[in-house]
């Protein structure tokens, strides 16, 4: 969600929703303050032959130890006819100055509790 | 006659990020016999800019569609990075973190270089005063501080049966599940307190303890809590910040 708060003068400000937030939290960001720099070109890349572990926060296939350690589940997208798709992006952002976010919680905008 | 394609009705507008999911659904169809540019070229009649996509190669092609936009930002000359460019595209016109990228003036791009180092002054009143004629001249030693910028690899992956990519209009289906949950994602770690490592930059509220909300309700609570937050972000990037709020 997208939209602007209007002063009564011509200067807008824009203020967007993220699910990122918890309930009740609200942040500024000073745009001039935030930096952000990226690589060439992100990619998307596609297999229908790859192994991959199924896992948000997925580890090596193996791993060496004592005793050797495999992941799970393991998936073929040429077994069970997937597609894999993965987006490669990089990415690197800073905040020039500690004051450049400040953010608040459990606001009360709508009665105690909202 | 036209023929009737669907995915017509429910594309995207014609951005790089349309470009860059055709191309993946092209090359997820293509892999099984047939070429992507084949598979474009049937899917899309209209669409001139995947089929220069596979045609051109990716580098090639997005470095001739984002030279003519970017240049400079308000700090450097260090030109836009491509993947500032298109990645807002791709994380979509709601995305929150999308908007804050397309926003922010300081967009840099890492080119061949393994960091970039970014210089922040603090602003200081020293170094100011009137003088008489023939007194020294005031010089103040600017407080410089310096902090690194390096490439931070971020990796999406998802997996769908090849019934629901080839049979189904992947094209809506994939465009809004990669921006939502591309965008979510991000979001995640940019709005986190988790300090800076090598692995991922620092989320937003690291270090930064919360403001006080309002204990008012209302429209004066409102007021007041993006009042108080906007003070404070105004002294480092006045008229130029914006809120984000849980939905």
């Amino acid at each position: 969600m997208h939209f602007l708060l209007r002063k009564p003068s011509d200067f807008k400000i824009p203020t967007f929703c993220s699910g990122a937030l918890a309930d009740g939290q609200v942040a500024c960001l000073g745009l001039d303050a935030f930096m952000i720099a990226g690589g060439s070109v992100p990619r998307f890349e596609i297999s229908k032959t790859a192994t991959v572990v199924m896992d948000d926060a997925a580890g090596p296939i193996s791993a060496v130890g004592t005793p050797n350690t495999v992941a799970a589940p393991i998936s073929s997208a040429y077994q069970q006819n997937l597609v894999l798709i993965r987006f490669v992006a990089d990415i690197d952002w800073q905040l020039r100055n500690a004051s450049g976010f400040a953010w608040t919680e459990n606001v009360t905008w709508g009665g105690a509790g909202e | 006659m036209k023929p009737f394609l669907p995915s017509e009705r429910t594309a995207p507008k014609n951005t790089f990020g349309r470009t860059m999911i055709r191309s993946a659904i092209a090359m997820g169809r293509s892999l099984g016999g047939g070429d992507a540019v084949s598979v474009a070229e049937q899917e899309w009649p209209g669409d001139q800019e995947t089929k220069a996509y596979f045609k051109q190669g990716a580098d090639d092609f997005f470095r001739q569609r984002a030279a003519s936009t970017i240049t400079s930002t308000a700090t450097s000359n260090v030109p836009t990075s491509t993947t500032l460019e298109i990645l807002p595209t791709v994380l979509g016109p709601a995305s929150c973190s999308g908007n804050a990228i397309q926003l922010s003036p300081n967009k840099l791009s890492f080119g061949n270089s393994s960091a970039i180092a970014t210089a922040e002054v603090t602003a200081s009143g020293a170094g100011f005063s009137f003088i008489n004629q023939g007194s020294t001249f005031p010089f103040h030693q600017m407080a410089l501080s310096q902090s690194l910028m390096t490439p931070k690899k971020l990796a999406f992956g998802l997996a769908v049966t090849d019934e629901l990519y080839t049979h189904t209009n992947a094209e809506a289906f994939l465009t809004p599940v990669v921006a939502r949950n591309l965008s979510l994602g991000m979001e995640t770690v940019l709005l986190d307190a988790e300090t800076e490592t090598t692995t991922r930059p620092a989320g937003l509220k690291a270090g930064i303890s919360a403001t006080a909300a309002d204990t008012g309700t209302g429209q004066d609570a409102v007021v007041n809590d993006l009042s108080n937050l906007a003070s404070i972000v105004s002294a480092v990037s006045p008229n130029n910040f914006c809120f984000i709020m849980s939905p």
